[in-house]
């Protein structure tokens, strides 16, 4: 999926600081995608054809669909995964894993990204890359969804903010209320404000709540408010057809969608294994997630 | 190519910077036009008619055209990265409804945009949803948020501690209501409302100091000075340089500073670059008990020949923030003894907020910090930076070349400093609602 096929994030990657953050949000749309062709459907069923098998390799740190993290030594696992539509291959990052101070892997992985910034001289470098200023300047880059309104937007699109488990997979109203360092809220004791930019944990749990989200906002959207026109809503997906639904489309992206995220949204679902519904509902959450993830990882 | 042409745009920034022989840190991070840097070329421009010059104040809000300024004069050029933006009302609605009320539009909200058929029809519903949001209480919520992450404070009063509510609220309210901006620095009476969640309630700061003791908005509010007490009130120098002026220490340059006369064992590797007389700041030469004139490796006076001229003024709060009598910050020394003014300056010095604009009083440092063009224009710049998701202009590094919001600043001060009015133009500006 290239940056010029994905019209979410053509935008956003053509513009000065953008680029770089939205390397945050790359990794998720590739890792959601990814996993929504190939409808690895978790450790129950080791056998599932779908799932990436690890290749290993002598730095041994190769994750699952992740490629390699970066071993501490010797060459990142390399992991494979093909289905009758894609392939991917992902190679783990030789040795330390980093290129450039970033936190793993390359430009030739899925896992490329840079690491928290933090250093001035580092944030200087990239501010001329980005242009001279007066150009810069005049460019909207890309800051984080508040965690305030993270949690009024899940809400709004149906996800319950309050659910808890104690076993299994934590709901994404849980994760969001632990997940608040991470998430980078403010500190004021500590005199620091709210961060503005993600840092790399903070990217990575946002895109764990949006994936628990998917389900909640999927059953609840019809019924939201945010949501309807004229007090009268619509699914996620068409029952009959099992279609992306452009309204509530376009309630996830936060506007209008278009032909092309229309297109990529069938796309995705389409692919489930005919007759399996199983693969079908993990096709739907895992499009929507990538939705959620692509649209609002800058505010 | 893009490479090899950001290599030479670096090749050219680096090599711009190392010809500034003045050693200002802010150099790395102002642009062009500010007088702070006025021995400093402007970043990686300018020349001889490269990509981007720094001359005109025409950028802002001028579609997507740039003066060029090399030996040639100045010709105005589409800047084809300004010039790859696509004009969306609906995208700028997303934004703009994040950023106002917290949350994204609604449905009806979006498709009321985008089932319009022309752009104008398009702009005037955007205008009329921003000036909505702008209406909607979710706004109070914002600003108070926002304010706070400016002013990096918050939290009830507890204990000895007063509330580090007020400020922030006070700047939301002023915001909201649409208030001189310079009530912030100034206003005597109701400086520390409160906020309900719905409304800002009247309410002043709790006794604060000896009877009588007049109220300096933001200048004598209990919150802050705990929030930043330290040291020879350094931290809350720190708070209101950078809040206010959007730079970091040293906040001021002078590139004809006079050098002080040869001192002994102070052999100056580098310049002086401070406006203020060298001799003047406490040090080995005077009663200074901490030697702010040491130049045995950096020349601590380029920072602190400011800074030494504010803190006496921001001395007398004590760790809850209750202005005292005497000064009620330490000096850290063996037994952390009370700072005296001869500590920061020799007797007789005056202080002041900038060399050239004096400040006897907490009073006449908000009359100077609202007289002085970098506070104004940083004002505006923290709006516009937040709407372009550009982060905090100090803590992120975030400096903005002043050309692009010039008009904005002009248009804020002719309007009496209304702040309200600067959010509304910058979600409504022609670079906001392209991406």
């Amino acid at each position: 999926m290239s940056q010029e096929q994905t019209p979410m994030t053509g935008s956003i990657l053509r513009q000065g600081r953008a680029l770089r953050l939205a390397r945050f949000s790359l990794p998720g749309i590739v890792f959601a995608v990814t996993f929504g062709f190939a409808a690895c459907t978790g450790g129950n069923d080791p056998m599932d054809h779908n799932c990436p098998t690890p290749t290993g390799g002598d730095g041994g740190s190769g994750a699952t669909a992740m490629g390699g993290m970066g071993g501490t030594g010797g060459q990142g696992g390399t992991t494979t995964s093909s289905t009758t539509t894609s392939t991917t291959t992902s190679t783990g990052a030789t040795g330390a894993g980093a290129s450039d101070g970033n936190a793993s892997g390359n430009e030739d992985n899925t896992f490329d990204h840079e690491n928290n910034p933090g250093d001035p001289f580092e944030i200087l470098k990239q501010h001329l890359e980005e242009g001279p200023p007066e150009i810069r300047g005049r460019l909207h880059s890309c800051q984080k969804i508040p965690y305030s309104s993270l949690g009024e937007f899940l809400s709004s699109r149906g996800v319950n903010m309050n659910a808890t488990v104690n076993n299994g997979p934590k709901p994404a109203g849980q994760l969001y209320k632990e997940g608040k360092d991470a998430l980078g809220v403010a500190n004021y004791d500590a005199r620091e404000a709210e961060t503005y930019f993600h840092t790399t944990a903070g990217a990575t749990k946002l895109f764990d709540i949006f994936v628990q989200a998917a389900p909640e906002v999927i059953a609840n959207i019809q019924n939201m408010p945010a949501c309807q026109i004229g007090g009268v809503g619509k699914p996620m997906f068409d029952p009959d057809t099992n279609e992306c639904v452009y309204d509530s489309l376009s309630c996830v992206l936060g506007r209008p969608a278009k032909a092309e995220d229309m297109k990529l949204c069938n796309t995705m679902v389409q692919h489930a294994k005919p007759g399996d519904a199983t693969d079908l509902d993990l096709k739907k959450r895992i499009t929507v997630a990538a939705f959620l993830s692509a649209a609002h990882t800058c505010e | 190519m893009k490479r090899d042409l950001c290599l030479v745009s670096l090749a050219v920034a680096i090599a711009a910077m190392g010809a500034c022989t003045k050693d200002d840190p802010n150099s790395l991070l102002q642009t062009g036009g500010n007088s702070g840097t006025a021995g400093c070329p402007p970043t990686g421009n300018g020349g001889e008619g490269g990509d981007a010059g720094s001359g005109g104040d025409g950028g802002s809000g001028a579609g997507n055209t740039m003066s060029t300024t090399g030996e040639g004069g100045s010709t105005p050029v589409e800047d084809p990265v300004l010039a790859a933006r696509k004009l969306s009302y609906t995208e700028a609605l997303r934004t703009a409804s994040f950023k106002l009320v917290g949350n994204a539009p609604t449905l009806e909200e979006m498709m009321s945009i985008q089932t319009l058929g022309s752009e104008d029809e398009k702009k005037a519903k955007y205008e009329e949803l921003v000036d909505k949001m702008m209406s909607d209480v979710r706004f109070k919520r914002r600003l108070v948020e926002f304010w706070r992450n400016t002013f990096r404070q918050a939290g009830a009063a507890a204990g000895n501690m007063p509330s580090r509510d007020t400020a922030p609220t006070f700047a939301a309210r002023i915001v909201f209501e649409k208030k001189p901006f310079t009530d912030l620095l100034l206003a005597n009476t109701n400086t520390c409302p409160t906020f309900n969640g719905t409304d800002f309630v009247d309410g002043n700061c709790p006794p604060n100091g000896p009877e009588g003791m007049e109220t300096v908005g933001i200048l004598t509010d209990p919150g802050i000075h705990a929030q930043y007490y330290g040291n020879l009130a350094f931290r809350r120098v720190r708070f209101f340089q950078e809040v206010f002026a959007c730079r970091k220490n040293p906040a001021e340059y002078d590139p004809n500073a006079s050098m002080p006369p040869p001192i002994e064992g102070c052999e100056m590797a580098q310049t002086y670059t401070s406006p203020w007389d060298f001799t003047k700041i406490g040090g080995h030469t005077n009663t200074g008990r901490i030697d702010f004139q040491d130049c045995s490796s950096v020349i601590c006076g380029n920072c602190h020949g400011t800074i030494n001229h504010r803190a006496p003024l921001l001395a007398n709060f004590d760790e809850f923030g209750k202005y005292e009598p005497e000064f009620s910050v330490l000096l850290p020394l063996t037994g952390t003894p009370p700072a005296v003014y001869t500590d920061f300056l020799v007797e007789g010095e005056p202080t002041g907020w900038k060399a050239n604009l004096p400040a006897a009083n907490l009073a006449q440092l908000g009359q100077a910090m609202t007289s002085d063009e970098e506070v104004l224009q940083c004002a505006v710049t923290r709006v516009w930076n937040y709407a372009m998701s550009k982060g905090d202009v100090v803590v992120d590094s975030a400096s903005l070349a002043p050309e692009v919001i010039a008009p904005l600043v002009q248009k804020f001060k002719a309007s009496g400093y209304n702040l309200n009015a600067t959010w509304r133009d910058v979600f409504l500006h022609d670079d906001f609602v392209r991406f």
